[in-house]
C-alpha cells in the first residue's frame, strides 16, 4: 500500500486496493488526496448553485423527494420565474449554474430546457444541466442554446437493484440511462459530472464500476473534462431505511481514492452533507461546492414553497460559505469559464 | 539597465515571469509577486470577470507597475483562443496575449496546430503574441516566422512540477530561436529554474510551484535568485564536465620538477 501511495499514477487495481484499503491506511490516502488535489487545484475552490426549475416527474423512484406517488406540491417556474431566480442567484454573487428537473416530458421537456438555458446564460459563464437523460441530436441543442456541462448518475450500476428502485416511468431503462453521458459527450458537451447515488447498494461495488465507466469515456471523449459527484442517500422521510448506508468515513476514502485515481477531475460536494463534515472535505479532495442550495422550485424568488427533491444539511449562505473558505486558507473561485467555450457565439452578442 | 531581458523592444530587468493562478489568496498573490520582483504578471482570462473592471483579481494588480499578461486557458481551438484575446484588448486589459490552446483539460498540453493558426491571426491584429508550446523546435521557427515576440515551451506538464524533461528539445529551440525562449510550465523547484537560464533560455515563468508551497512568498524570492543565478552564470560561461578530477591551482610547475 505505501508503494501505491507513492506512484504518481494508479493502475486500476491500485485503486482498488486504495478503495479497500483498511481503516489504519486511511489516514495516508487522505495525505495523498490532499497533496494531489493541491498539486492541481492549488488553494482554490469552486462555488456553484443549483436552481430547481420543475419538481413534475413520471419516474417513481423509491428514494427521491420527487417520486409521482408522493403527495407534494408539483410546480414547474414560468420563464419570468426562471428569469428572477437567476437575477437573485446573479445578485447574490454565483456565476455557474446547475439547472435541474425531475422526469416530466410534458411540463418541462426539451424544448422547455431549451428556453431555460437560453435565459441562464444571460446571467452565468457556466450553464450545467441535471435532467432527464435526452437524445443526442436534443443535448446537441442544448450545446447550441449555451449549456457547458451534463451532470448525470447512473445512481447504481447493480442492476437488479436498479430495477427495482426505478420501477416506473422511463427512468427504468437502465441501458438508456447508461448510455446517456456518452451521448452528450457526442453531442458536445464540454464537462460531464458522473456520480453513484451512495447507499442504494454497496458502494465497494458501484465505486470501481462508475471509475470504470468514465475511463472508458475519457479515453474516447479526450477533449471533456469530467467531474464526479458524491451523493450521499439522505434517509430523511422519503425512504426509511437507507438500503447499504455509507458512513462519514466510507464517504472519506470514496473521495479520496477517487482523487488518487484522478488526479485532475473536479470532485463535487453538495448540500446534503452537514457543515462540519463538508469543511473538513474541502481540504481532503473536493473542489467544487454549492451554497444557500434550495432542493424545491424556485424557492430564490418565490414565497411558496413545494416540494423538496432531498433536504438539505448545509443550509449556510453563499457569503457565509465564502467567508469559511477563506478562513480556510482558500481563495474561493466564482468565475472558471467563458461565455462561450462550449462554441455558443450567439449569446455574446445578445 | 545591465543585461536587460527584451521582448519586443520592450526592457524587462526581471527574467521572471509569474503566474497568477492557484494563490490561496490575491494578497498571498501580490505579496509573493512582490517577493518574486517580477514585472510581468500572467491572469487567465476565464478567471476574469471582462464585464466588470473592479475584478476582484484585476483589482490587485496595478497596471502601471506590472505587465499584465493575459492567457487563453481553456481554450480548445484556435477560434476560441482568438476570440478571447480580442476581448481581453477591447476592455483594456492588455495588447500582450499568452497565446494557450489546449485541447486536452487533463495534462493541458497544447495544440501546436491550433496555435500556429491562432497566432497568425492575432499577430495581423497586432497583438504581441507570446504561445505556450510543446518543445517542439520546428513549430517554434514557424511561430518565429508568423511573427510572435517569444516562443514558451513547456519542461513537462503543467503543474506537474517535473522539472526538464523536454531537456534536448529545448536545447535546440533555445539554440535556434531568434526571439526570446521563455521556459513555461512543469518547473519545480529553484534549481529547474536556475537549469534553464545556464542552458540560456531568455526568462521562466513559474505558477503551480510557488502558488501551493508552504510559504508562497518565501518561494517567490527563491525562485527571483534563483533565476538571477542562473542568468549570471548563463552569461559567465558554464566550465565543460570533465571525466576526472582536475586541481583548482595549475599543476604546471610539477613538470618542471626534475
Amino acid at each position: 500500500m505505501d508503494a501505491i501511495l507513492n506512484k504518481s499514477k494508479l493502475s486500476y487495481q491500485d485503486f482498488l486496493q486504495v478503495l479497500s484499503a483498511p481503516g489504519p491506511y486511511l489516514f495516508k490516502i487522505v495525505q495523498r488526496s490532499r497533496e494531489l488535489t493541491l498539486q492541481r487545484f492549488g488553494r482554490t475552490i469552486q462555488f456553484y448553485v443549483p436552481l430547481y426549475l420543475s419538481n413534475e416527474c413520471d419516474n417513481a423512484c423509491v428514494y427521491c423527494g420527487f417520486n409521482k406517488k408522493r403527495l407534494i406540491d408539483r410546480k414547474t417556474l414560468t420563464p419570468s420565474e426562471i428569469e428572477d431566480n437567476c437575477r437573485n442567484l446573479k445578485q447574490k454573487g454565483f456565476d455557474q449554474i446547475l439547472l435541474l428537473t425531475g422526469e416530466s416530458l410534458k411540463t418541462a421537456g426539451v424544448s422547455y430546457l431549451l428556453q431555460a438555458v437560453s435565459i441562464a446564460k444571460k446571467y452565468f459563464s457556466f450553464v450545467g444541466l441535471e435532467v432527464f437523460p435526452m437524445t443526442e441530436e436534443d443535448y446537441g441543442k442544448m450545446v447550441a442554446a449555451g449549456a457547458d456541462g451534463l451532470t448525470l448518475y447512473q445512481e447504481t450500476y447493480h442492476r437488479e437493484t436498479y430495477k427495482n428502485m426505478h420501477p416506473e416511468g422511463s427512468k427504468q431503462s437502465y441501458e438508456w440511462r447508461f448510455k446517456s453521458v456518452e451521448r452528450a459527450l457526442k453531442a458536445g458537451f464540454r464537462k460531464v459530472g458522473m456520480g453513484v447515488l451512495l447507499g442504494l447498494y454497496d458502494w465497494r461495488f458501484d465505486v470501481p464500476r462508475l471509475a470504470q465507466h468514465a475511463i472508458n469515456l475519457q479515453k474516447k471523449y479526450w477533449r471533456s473534462e469530467f467531474t464526479f459527484s458524491f451523493p450521499r442517500l439522505n434517509p430523511l422521510h422519503i425512504i426509511s431505511n437507507v438500503p447499504h448506508p455509507v458512513s462519514d468515513r466510507d464517504l472519506l476514502q470514496i473521495i479520496c481514492s477517487m482523487r488518487l485515481f484522478f488526479p485532475e477531475a473536479g470532485l463535487v460536494l453538495s448540500t446534503r452533507e452537514r457543515s462540519g463534515l463538508r469543511d473538513e472535505l474541502l481540504g481532503a479532495g473536493i473542489t467544487q461546492i454549492s451554497a444557500g442550495s434550495r432542493t424545491s422550485p424556485g424557492a430564490y424568488a418565490l414565497l411558496e414553497k413545494s416540494g423538496e427533491q432531498f433536504a438539505v444539511s448545509d443550509t449556510r449562505e453563499l457569503g457565509e460559505m465564502l467567508a469559511r473558505v477563506i478562513e480556510k486558507g482558500y481563495d474561493p473561485v466564482i468565475k472558471d469559464w467563458e461565455l462561450d467555450f462550449a462554441g455558443v457565439k450567439s449569446c455574446r452578442s445578445s | 539597465m545591465d543585461d536587460p531581458f527584451i521582448i519586443d523592444g520592450k526592457p524587462f530587468r526581471s527574467r521572471l515571469i509569474l503566474g497568477t493562478g492557484k494563490f490561496s489568496s490575491p494578497r498571498i498573490m501580490m505579496r509573493s509577486v512582490q517577493a518574486a520582483n517580477v514585472e510581468m504578471v500572467t491572469v487567465a482570462l476565464r478567471r476574469v470577470n471582462l464585464n466588470d473592471t473592479s475584478d476582484h483579481l484585476l483589482s490587485f494588480i496595478d497596471p502601471k507597475q506590472y505587465v499584465i499578461l493575459p492567457n487563453t486557458s481553456g481554450a480548445q481551438n484556435a477560434e476560441e483562443a482568438v476570440r478571447l484575446a480580442r476581448l481581453a484588448k477591447a476592455s483594456g486589459i492588455s495588447d500582450w496575449i499568452k497565446l494557450e490552446v489546449t485541447p486536452d483539460p487533463r495534462y493541458l498540453l497544447p495544440d501546436g496546430e491550433e496555435t500556429l493558426k491562432a497566432a497568425a491571426v492575432l499577430v495581423k491584429e497586432g497583438f504581441k503574441v507570446m504561445p505556450y508550446i510543446n518543445a517542439d523546435p520546428v513549430l517554434a521557427k514557424k511561430l518565429e516566422e508568423a511573427g510572435t515576440v517569444s516562443v514558451m515551451p513547456l519542461g513537462s506538464p503543467i503543474g506537474s512540477n517535473k522539472g526538464l524533461k523536454t531537456l534536448e528539445m529545448l536545447k535546440i529551440i533555445i539554440e535556434m530561436s531568434g526571439i526570446p525562449v521563455i521556459v513555461d510550465a512543469g518547473i519545480g523547484c529553484p534549481s529547474d529554474a536556475a537549469f534553464s537560464m545556464e542552458l540560456g533560455a531568455d526568462a521562466v515563468l513559474i505558477n503551480t510551484a510557488v502558488a501551493t508551497a508552504p510559504d508562497p512568498v518565501l518561494m517567490a524570492e527563491s525562485f527571483s535568485l534563483a533565476v538571477q543565478s542562473g542568468r549570471k552564470a548563463y552569461l559567465c560561461g558554464l566550465p565543460q564536465e570533465q571525466s576526472r578530477g582536475q586541481a583548482s591551482s595549475p599543476l604546471d610547475g610539477i613538470s618542471k620538477i626534475s
